[in-house]
């Protein structure tokens, strides 16, 4: 079952009802019941909740509790007090099961994002519960990693568990979910059977926040062509080597590659690629070992670029350092002007919030004020860490544009991502990374958008 | 690795006999005890062998072998600029801080090591089985879990404040020492909260506040090396704490 629908409009709320997160670690208003396996987990001990609902959250960083693999998947036997000789029956049935027996006894910092979900859907698992509730699995992995998730949610089904997603994509889930519900504004408005989904238009998609089921058909949503006539300002990297330790191979090698200003240039690769390396390596962050970046044929060291540039991350928190969303804007800009602030915050639409503290605000909301800030000290070089991982479809329509609009600004806009919806929508050219190569640079016109279908793996 | 993550995540005991989490902490407060009874250069070396070889028994060896070379060094500093101290300043501070740096040396090798073989459930595991309450189990054991967590989240926070132009240097340290603080604060509040909040959620999901009796893959029970370790180090303590009492200073 697949519970869909708009950032905010309470899918996680039903997931929480359901594993009686609600009312033990949120409060609220309460009417009406809720019944899982006969037990109504609103009112039952949170431990007896827990032996028959698992729960996969959506932060791969947060919901590990211990540091290795192993007694990741153990912990949960363990808290039910098994004897020794069960739990590691079941871990070793549960790593055999879901194929990651490759994968135990790892330190779980040095998993990527995909093997940590499965490694949590694992620990999950081993417990045995009847009812599965998956958090927007898909939100921070590559293709390769959400094809592996689509294994492991097939072997979970064959296994005859209830299987509760909530998600935003949902291309991957096809021949896996059997109904989809719709939540609007908290109320569940309608039910669909997969294949409704994919019968969706992009209006209706607009509407609903629904990502479209198959990729090989999605059609160009976008307002403006690809920009192809020769920038204004170009960036040129070459013979550029970058590793983190002198004893390591370089994780990052590129001999030669360009980026234009006033366009969106997409970096796309699976995960370990190199594509948040070359993103620090650009934004000065990192130091280059050898070779050069040099801007319109000027040579520009780290420390000339950093001031130059700046990355929005992922973790939107961790950018935020003030009181209220206008001084956070100001801060670190030589000359404060208030014209340009103005200005600034209506472009972004923080006009209604400029008196708030920022920790206060949405993730969108965040996002923009950060995007502020890097716009207010003019910035002229933009990188951006998966924009729009875990953002519904209106919303991923709207950051496409706010990206297309600071590429019109006249801005080198970088955008690291997974999200091929996005890349469509809004980017001008792609960039490909493997194994800490550049591999190719291309336009997105028609031929490019196959190529970039074949680089994904889509039809 | 940056330390930090380092010492929460090396559980390997490398083939060094395994002691039980509660063991650890005894001994910890025991020799912390002990460095304290006495006053002399040979007592304190005593008391730091003791440490050392412990250490090195528990799978640490070569650690304890970094620490031994440290300890030698400051001791070596002292006994040097001791005749001198006299004429400045400097060297008297210098004397002072290789002092106090041996006087924690033991503690520290210790808690290192404790910290650094013990794994998160089998701290949790022999929570449960000393009978602490459950909301102090759930909350020591998140705190344990997050410090490698906040080591990530300060590494991003720093390169945030870098591009911002905020900076982390000396120089703003020592003119905006206040404001630097809150630059950092802020964000680092705002993401160890939301961590914690996170990683509590996840394991009341899972069943961490099951009433039924707690058990652990990993090994844990006072064993032969627990019982002897204990006794060894209580009878030392008790010793030197009999000395100390009857003013026979060691």
């Amino acid at each position: 079952m697949l519970l869909c629908g708009k950032s905010g409009c309470g899918k996680s709320t039903v997931l929480r009802l359901l594993n009686g997160m609600i009312p033990e670690f949120f409060d609220g208003d309460l009417t009406g019941r809720v019944r899982v396996g006969g037990m109504d987990p609103t009112t039952c001990p949170q431990y007896k909740v827990a032996r028959q609902v698992g729960t996969v959250f959506q932060n791969p960083r947060t919901q590990f509790y211990t540091l290795d693999t192993t007694s990741e998947v153990a912990f949960g036997c363990e808290n039910r007090g098994m004897p020794r000789a069960e739990i590691s029956r079941r871990v070793n049935e549960a790593a055999a099961d879901l194929g990651i027996a490759a994968l135990m006894n790892r330190n779980i910092f040095h998993l990527s994002g995909g093997e940590k979900q499965r490694v949590a859907i694992a620990s999950v698992y081993a417990t045995g519960p009847e009812v599965l509730l998956l958090d927007e699995p898909s939100a921070n992995l590559d293709f390769p990693a959400i094809r592996e998730l689509r294994r492991t949610l097939d072997i979970l089904r064959s296994k005859g568990k209830t299987i509760l997603i909530a998600e935003h994509r949902t291309w991957y889930l096809e021949g896996i979910v059997d109904r989809a519900v719709y939540l609007d504004g908290g109320k569940a408005s309608d039910v669909f059977a997969m294949g409704e989904l994919a019968s969706l238009t992009r209006s209706q998609r607009l509407e609903t926040g629904i990502r479209p089921v198959k990729l090989e058909g999605f059609d160009l949503p976008r307002t403006v062509a690809p920009v192809k006539d020769t920038p204004m300002h170009e960036m040129h990297l070459a013979d550029l080597v970058f590793s983190y330790s002198r004893h390591a191979a370089p994780s990052l090698s590129v001999p030669d590659a360009q980026f234009g200003s006033g366009r969106v240039e997409a970096i796309v690769g699976d995960n370990g690629a190199g594509k948040s390396t070359l993103a620090s390596v650009v934004c000065g962050l990192a130091r280059e070992q050898r070779g050069s970046i040099e801007i319109d044929g000027a040579v520009l060291s780290a420390r000339k670029r950093l001031p130059l540039s700046y990355e929005v991350m992922q973790e939107a928190n961790h950018q935020l350092f003030c009181d209220s969303v206008e001084e956070e804007v100001v801060l670190g800009a030589s000359n404060p002007g208030t014209r340009g602030l103005e200005s600034v915050l209506g472009q972004l639409d923080l006009l209604d919030v400029r008196g708030r503290h920022p920790l206060t605000l949405s993730g969108g909301q965040k996002q923009r004020c950060a995007i502020a800030a890097a716009m207010f000290c003019g910035k002229k070089v933009l990188v951006f860490d998966e924009p729009t991982s875990g953002l519904d479809y209106a919303h991923m329509a709207q950051t496409a544009t706010l990206l297309r609009e600071l590429a019109a600004s006249g801005a080198f806009v970088l955008v690291v991502t997974h999200d091929f919806e996005l890349a469509l929508a809004a980017c001008d050219r792609v960039t490909e990374m493997k194994g800490g190569k550049v591999t190719a640079q291309y336009g997105l016109d028609k031929g490019g958008v196959a190529r970039l279908r074949e680089f994904f793996g889509i039809g | 690795m940056n330390p930090l993550e380092k010492l929460y995540t090396e559980q390997g005991h490398n083939g060094g006999i395994v002691f039980d989490p509660r063991t650890k902490a005894t001994l910890l407060v025991l020799l912390d005890i002990a460095v304290f009874l006495g006053r002399s250069l040979p007592y304190e070396a005593a008391v730091f062998l003791v440490c050392v070889l412990i250490v090195a028994v528990g799978g640490m060896a070569s650690t304890a072998l970094r620490y031994c070379a440290v300890f030698s060094l400051l001791v070596a500093v002292q006994q040097l600029i001791g005749p001198m101290v006299g004429q400045s300043a400097v060297l008297s501070l210098v004397q002072f801080l290789a002092v106090a740096v041996r006087k924690v040396l033991p503690c520290l090798l210790v808690a290192y090591w404790a910290v650094g073989t013990t794994g998160v459930s089998e701290f949790a595991a022999a929570l449960w089985g000393s009978g602490v309450p459950k909301s102090a189990i759930i909350t020591t054991s998140v705190a344990f879990r997050c410090f490698p967590t906040i080591s990530e989240e300060w590494r991003a926070i720093r390169s945030a404040m870098k591009m911002r132009g905020i900076g982390t240097g000396l120089s703003s340290w020592l003119f905006h020492p206040i404001q630097t603080i809150a630059h950092i604060y802020v964000p680092l509040f705002a993401s160890v909260i939301s961590i914690s909040d996170e990683l509590a959620a996840a394991a009341l999901c899972r069943g961490m506040d099951d009433p039924a009796p707690h058990t652990c893959l990993a090994q844990i029970g006072l064993r032969t090396q627990d019982w002897l370790a204990l006794a060894l180090v209580a009878a030392g303590t008790a010793a030197a704490a009999a000395f100390a009492i009857a003013g026979k200073g060691l």
